[in-house]
C-alpha cells in the first residue's frame, strides 16, 4: 500500500564483495611473510614490509578483447628484473564494485558458500588452512598433509605425545593407538621438516606450516580459541563423540568466500614454495604465470556468470552464491531452502538460467555477514569432553 | 538467502506463488531478466509482499543513498555526491546520462534524478525506468479478457490492441566510433546537417547507413595521395582515381543521433580541406562545451586533479588511450563518437508475458476502435488470452492476482473521484488483507486509513502518491486463503465480479471475417451460437468472460531482430550453402540454409513464389543470381529462367528440374 514502508537492511552483500576483493593485497603480504618464516631472504631497501605489493593499473584494449586488470609486483631484490620478481601477475579489476572485464565480456565473480574450517564428514575430518590443509581418513587409517600420506595412528600419537591420559583415552575410541612408542613417524617428519626427530620441534614446525596469519585469525574468530594443532584435533574429536556431521543446509556451519577461491592457485604456489624452502633451496621467484589468476577464473572456478543487464533487476544476478566449492568435493545440499508446502523442494532458488539448479542460491541483503571471513553467525566452541589448555 | 525468503529474488514481486506450477515459476523468474522497460511502464496493482528483496538487491539502475549527504554537482552526464561518513566527507561520481546502455542494443531511460541539495539516508538519488519511486515497474497494467478469439489466441498466441502496442515500447541505443585519418574522405549524404557526412544531433539516419566513406580501389592510395600536390587534388580525383563508397553501418535502423563527441588525437592536416575545416569547427564547439563544464567544476572544486580525472574519464579520450584502441594510429587525427538511439513500439510477432509466465506471441493487432468492451466496468480490452492456456500451463495464480487488481483499480478510480472516501476504501482493503491471511498488514492499512482521516498533510501525500504510482496492494507471496471466502468478500464489499459480459461490435466481426477470408453471408452462423446474444444493431454480447487487469511484460525477443536477409555473402566451401547463423552487425547478414527437407516442407505448403525466390535469387549459383539481378535492375521485376539452362554442373541440372517442376 502506498506510504506503507518496511525497513530492510542495506545490501551487505554488495559491500561484502568490495571488502573481500580489497583483501588481495593483504593475502599476498601474508603469503610472503609465511615464506619468510621458512627462510625467504629479501633486501630491506627494495622490499618494504608495509607496502609489499606494488600495483600498476593496466588498461589494455585490443578490439573486442578488452581486459581490465591490475599488475601486481613483489620485488625482493634491487637488481631483479620482471622475470625474477617474487610475484609478477595480473589480477582482474573489480569494476563498479561488481564485475570483471575479461575477453571483452563482463563476468560476475560468484560467491562460494564454503564449509567451516573444521569439517566433519561421515568417515573423515578435513582441517582448513590457507596453505597447508590436513585431512584425516578413518576408513583407510590415513592422514594427508603437505601432499604426503601418513598412518593416522602414528600421526595422532605424534600429536598426543604430551596430552593427559584422559584425553588420549577419549581419542582412542576413534583411532587405534599403538601401545609402544613408535619413533618411525618422528624420523619421517624430522626428514620432511629438516629438523631433529623431536616431537616438540616437529609440532612447532607443523603449527608454523598450518597457521599463517590468516588461518590463525580465522580459527580464533570462528571457534573463539587460541589455535594450535592440538586444539583443532581436540575440537574435531570432541564433536565426533557427539557424532554430529555438518548439516549442509544450516548456515551457521558455513561461511561466504570470494577472494580465497579466486586466489587459490596462487596459494598453492606459496605452499609448494614453502616446501622447497624447508628443503633448503634458495628461492627468488614463485614462478607463477603472469595471467595465472585470470586463467584460473575460467578453468577452475565454476559458475562464473556472464553479466547481462537487460533491465535494472538483472543486477540481482550479482548476488548469487554457489554451494559447490571449487576446491572441496563436498556433497551438494539436499534441499536448499524451506519452501511452502505446495512447492516442497520444487522451486529452485537460482535466479538466472543455470544448468545446475539447487547449488546456486540468491543471497538477500538481510543476512548478517562478517566482512573478513564471511562467517554467517559467530560460533564460540566450548569443549565438552576434552580438557582446554 | 534469508530466514523469510522462500524463493529467488526474482519471484519476490509475484503474489500467489502457491497457486502456480513451480516449473512455470522457474520460467517466470528467468523472464524477469529478459523484460524490456520503458518510462511508460506501470507499477503493478498487486505486488508480492517480499518485493523489497528484489528492489533492494537491484543496485545498478537505482541509487538509494547509503548515508546522509549532499548532491554537490549535477549535469547531463554526471552527478557528484558527497557523503558524510563518520564526520569525513567522501565524494562519489555517478554516471547518469539520459539514456544508459544495457545489454546488446537495449538501453534504459532516466526516470528521475534528484536536484542539488541535501538528502537523507534512503532517499532515491536517481532511478532509471525499471523503478518508479523505488517500486518495481517492468510491465503494463492491461485489461485482459480470457476468451478464445477467432483462433488468433490459441495456445502460444495472444491478441493485443493498437494502443497497447504503442504503450509497450523499448529504447535502443548504440555508440559508433569513426576514426578519421589524414586521408579519410566522406560522401556528403546529409545536406541538411552542419557536418554533412553525418547527421546533426536530433536528425534521423538513413536506414542502417550512418555515413559513406570513399575508398580508392587502388591499394597504394595513401602513397599516391601523400606524394601529390594537394591543390590539384580534386582534378586528380576526377581524372585518375576511381573511388567506391563503403558504408559505415549502424545496427539500429532509422535511429536518431543523440550526441556527438569529437576527440583530437594529432594536429596533422586532413587531405580533404572542407572536411578539415568542418571538423575543426566542430571540435572547437565541442571543446567550448567541455570548457564550460570544466569552469563549472573548477568553481566548485579547487582540486585540479579531481577535475582533470572527471574530464578525462567522462568527456575526453586521452591520446595515450587512443593509441590502445583498435585503430591504425598512423595518421589518426580525430575520433568521432556518435550516439544513436531509437524508441520502437511493439509489432506483430513480439513476445509478451505476464508475471506467471503465460507467455505468447502477438498474432494480431486489433485497431483501437474495434476492441471488445467489458460491459460492466466499461473498459476496452487490450489483451485477449486464450482461456485454455491457463489450464494447460497450471498458472492459476494470475486469476486471484487479476481479481484483486480489478478491485484495486476500482478503488483507485473511486478515490480519485472522491478523496474523502479514502478511509472507506482502505478499510475494505484491510479486510481483504485479513482474508488473504496477512493480519498484520491488514492492521497497518486500517491504521493508515485512520491517520489519513486526522492528518490533512498525510492525506495530501497519499493522494500525490496515488497520482504518481497508482494505488497498489501487497499480497503475500504464499497466501493461504479460502477461494470462496475471497470471492464472497470481493462481491459483498466491493461489488465486483470477476466475470463480465463482453461486447463485440459488428465492425469487429466483419473485420475478423475479412481477416480470415470468410464470407460475410456466413456471419449468421456465428450469431446463432449458444454462447452469444445478438443485439439489434448487429453487435453481440458474450456472457461470463473473465476480464481483469493483468500485469503484462514485454520481452526482449523481438520479431524485428529475428528477421534477416542477405544479398551476397560467404558460402561453405564444401556444400556451397550459405554460412549458417543470424545477422551479424545487422547489415552483413548470414543466410539460413535451405536443405532438402525444408524444400519439401515448403513444397507441401505450396508456396511456389518463396521457393522460386529461394532457388533463384537467393541461390548459390552465381550466374543465375547475376542474371536475375540484371533483369530486376532493368525491368523492376524478374522472371523465371528458362529450363533449358545448359546443365554444366549437377547443381544446375537439379535446379533446372526443380524449376520445371514448379512451373508445371
Amino acid at each position: 500500500m502506498n506510504l506503507l514502508t518496511r525497513e530492510t537492511n542495506e545490501s551487505v552483500i554488495r559491500r561484502f564483495r568490495v571488502q573481500q576483493y580489497t583483501l588481495y593485497q593483504e593475502l599476498i603480504k601474508i603469503g610472503v611473510e609465511y615464506l619468510m618464516k621458512f627462510g625467504l631472504r629479501y633486501d630491506p631497501e627494495s622490499y618494504s614490509l608495509d607496502h609489499p605489493v606494488e600495483i600498476e593499473h593496466d588498461f589494455s584494449y585490443h578490439g573486442e578483447e578488452y581486459y581490465a586488470t591490475d599488475l601486481l609486483k613483489v620485488k625482493l631484490w634491487p637488481e631483479s628484473v620482471s622475470s625474477d620478481y617474487l610475484l609478477y601477475c595480473y589480477i582482474p579489476k573489480l569494476i563498479e564494485e561488481t564485475f570483471f572485464i575479461l575477453n571483452g565480456n563482463l563476468y560476475i565473480p560468484l560467491f562460494y558458500i564454503s564449509d567451516e574450517p573444521i569439517v566433519l564428514k561421515t568417515k573423515s575430518i578435513s582441517i582448513y588452512s590457507l596453505f597447508q590443509p590436513i585431512s584425516l581418513y578413518f576408513k583407510d587409517n590415513r592422514v594427508t598433509f603437505m601432499q604426503d600420506n601418513y598412518e593416522l595412528s602414528d600421526f595422532i600419537q605424534l600429536i598426543t605425545h604430551d596430552w593427559n591420559n584422559k584425553d588420549i583415552a577419549l581419542i582412542s575410541q576413534h583411532v587405534k593407538l599403538n601401545s609402544k612408542n613408535n619413533k618411525k613417524i618422528y624420523t619421517l617428519f624430522g626428514k620432511k621438516f629438516n629438523c631433529d626427530p623431536d616431537p616438540v620441534k616437529i609440532k612447532f614446525k607443523m603449527n608454523q606450516l598450518i597457521f599463517d596469519n590468516w588461518t590463525y585469525e580465522l580459527y580464533e574468530k570462528y571457534y573463539g580459541i587460541t589455535p594450535s594443532i592440538d586444539m583443532i584435533i581436540k575440537i574435531a574429536f570432541d564433536r565426533l563423540i557427539d557424532d554430529k556431521p555438518n548439516d549442509f543446509t544450516d548456515l551457521s556451519y558455513k561461511r561466504l568466500t570470494l577472494i580465497e577461491p579466486l586466489m587459490r592457485v596462487l596459494f598453492k604456489r606459496f605452499s609448494s614454495t614453502a616446501k622447497m624452502l624447508i628443503n633448503g633451496k634458495s628461492i627468488r621467484s614463485l614462478m607463477f604465470p603472469s595471467n595465472g589468476l585470470g586463467d584460473s577464473f575460467f578453468s577452475i572456478l565454476e559458475g562464473q556468470t556472464f553479466y547481462d543487464t537487460v533491465n535494472g533487476f538483472s543486477s540481482i544476478i550479482s548476488h548469487k552464491g554457489s554451494f559447490k566449492n571449487p576446491g572441496a568435493k563436498s556433497k551438494l545440499p539436499r534441499s536448499v531452502s524451506e519452501l511452502h508446502p505446495t512447492h516442497k523442494c520444487r522451486i529452485c532458488t537460482n535466479t538466472i538460467s543455470s544448468t545446475k539448479p539447487g547449488p546456486m542460491i540468491s543471497l538477500v541483503p538481510d543476512q548478517d555477514i562478517d566482512s573478513r571471513f564471511g562467517i554467517f553467525e559467530k560460533n564460540h566452541y566450548e569443549m565438552k569432553y576434552f580438557t582446554m589448555e | 538467502m534469508g530466514s523469510n525468503l522462500y524463493t529467488s529474488c526474482n519471484l519476490c514481486s509475484i503474489p500467489f506463488l502457491g497457486n502456480t506450477d513451480s516449473t512455470r515459476l522457474q520460467m517466470s523468474s528467468k523472464q524477469l531478466n529478459q523484460t524490456l522497460t520503458h518510462p511508460n511502464c506501470d507499477v503493478p496493482k498487486v505486488i508480492g509482499s517480499e518485493f523489497r528483496h528484489l528492489t533492494d538487491n537491484s543496485t545498478h539502475f537505482k541509487l538509494n543513498a547509503p548515508t546522509d549527504g549532499i548532491i554537490h554537482y549535477v549535469n547531463n552526464e554526471i552527478m557528484i555526491v558527497i557523503y558524510k561518513i563518520d564526520g569525513v566527507d567522501t565524494a562519489e561520481i555517478y554516471e547518469t546520462p539520459n539514456i544508459k546502455k544495457c545489454s546488446g542494443l537495449y538501453s534504459t531511460t532516466l526516470r528521475y534524478k534528484r536536484e542539488l541539495g541535501e538528502f537523507k539516508r534512503g532517499d532515491i538519488l536517481f532511478e532509471y525506468d525499471s523503478f518508479n519511486f523505488g517500486l518495481p515497474s517492468y510491465g503494463y497494467n492491461a485489461w485482459t479478457a480470457y476468451v478464445p478469439f477467432f483462433g488468433f489466441n490459441h495456445e502460444d498466441a495472444i491478441v493485443v490492441s493498437e494502443s497497447f502496442c504503442k504503450r509497450a515500447r523499448c529504447t535502443k541505443s548504440e555508440t559508433i566510433t569513426i576514426p578519421i585519418y589524414t586521408h579519410s574522405l566522406f560522401k556528403s549524404i546529409y545536406p541538411d546537417s552542419a557536418i554533412g557526412f553525418i547527421p546533426d544531433v536530433g536528425q534521423p539516419i538513413k536506414g542502417n547507413t550512418l555515413a559513406l566513406s570513399s575508398i580508392s580501389e587502388k591499394k597504394n592510395i595513401i602513397q599516391i595521395l601523400k606524394s601529390m600536390n594537394i591543390i590539384d587534388f580534386t582534378s586528380f580525383v576526377n581524372n585518375k582515381l576511381y573511388f567506391k563508397s563503403q558504408p559505415i553501418p549502424c545496427r539500429i535502423k532509422d535511429g536518431k543521433v543523440v550526441e556527438i563527441k569529437i576527440h583530437k588525437v594529432s594536429n596533422q592536416p586532413l587531405i580533404d580541406k572542407d572536411l578539415h575545416s568542418i571538423l575543426n569547427d566542430e571540435y572547437h564547439s565541442y571543446l567550448s562545451k567541455v570548457k564550460e563544464t570544466i569552469n563549472d567544476l573548477q568553481n566548485n572544486y579547487s582540486n585540479g586533479k579531481f577535475v582533470r580525472g572527471i574530464i578525462s574519464s567522462h568527456y575526453m579520450i586521452e591520446a595515450k588511450n587512443a593509441k590502445n584502441m583498435d585503430f591504425n594510429s598512423q595518421g589518426l587525427v580525430y575520433i568521432l563518437e556518435i550516439k544513436i538511439s531509437k524508441e520502437s513500439k511493439s509489432e506483430l510477432g513480439d513476445k509478451f508475458t505476464n508475471r506467471y509466465a503465460n507467455k505468447g506471441i502477438v498474432s494480431l493487432i486489433l485497431p483501437d476502435e474495434l476492441r471488445p468492451i467489458a460491459m460492466k466496468t466499461n473498459k476496452p480490452i487490450d489483451v485477449l488470452v486464450g482461456p485454455i492456456s491457463v489450464i494447460a500451463r497450471m498458472n492459476f495464480g494470475q486469476i486471484p492476482d487479476g481479481l484483486i487488481s480489478k478491485l484495486v483499480t476500482h478503488a483507485e478510480e473511486e478515490i480519485k473521484k472522491d478523496p474523502n472516501s479514502i478511509s472507506k476504501w482502505l478499510s475494505k482493503l484491510s479486510a481483504l488483507a485479513n482474508v488473504l491471511g496477512d493480519k498484520l498488514y491488514g492492521e497497518r492499512i486500517a491504521h493508515l486509513g485512520s491517520t489519513i482521516d486526522h492528518d490533512p498533510e498525510y492525506k495530501k501525500r497519499f493522494m500525490n502518491s496515488i497520482y504518481d504510482t497508482g494505488l497498489y496492494f501487497e499480497a503475500p507471496n504464499f497466501a493461504s486463503y479460502d477461494d470462496e471466502e475471497l470471492t464472497a468478500n470481493i462481491d459483498t464489499s466491493f461489488g465486483i465480479k470477476a466475470n463480465e459480459p463482453l461486447l463485440y461490435k459488428k465492425e469487429l466481426i466483419e473485420y475478423m471475417y475479412d481477416k480470415l477470408g470468410l464470407k460475410k453471408e456466413e456471419m449468421e452462423t456465428f450469431y446463432n451460437s449458444d454462447s452469444c446474444v445478438k443485439l439489434p444493431g448487429g453487435d453481440i454480447v458474450i456472457d461470463n468472460i473473465l476480464t481483469v487487469p493483468v500485469y503484462v511484460m514485454k520481452l526482449k525477443q523481438e520479431a524485428s531482430s529475428k528477421i534477416t536477409s542477405r544479398d551476397f555473402g560467404s558460402y561453405k566451401s564444401g556444400s556451397k550453402q550459405p554460412q549458417q547463423g543470424r545477422s551479424k552487425n545487422g547489415v552483413i547478414a548470414n543466410g539460413s540454409r535451405l536443405g532438402q527437407m525444408e524444400f519439401d516442407a515448403l513444397l507441401a505448403h505450396s508456396v511456389d513464389r518463396s521457393i522460386r525466390e529461394l532457388r533463384t535469387v537467393k541461390n548459390e549459383s552465381k550466374s543465375l543470381k547475376k542474371d536475375l539481378i540484371v533483369q530486376m535492375c532493368n525491368t523492376g521485376e524478374y522472371h523465371m529462367p528458362t529450363t533449358n539452362v545448359k546443365s554444366s554442373s549437377a547443381i544446375k541440372s537439379i535446379i533446372a528440374a526443380q524449376i520445371s517442376f514448379i512451373n508445371t
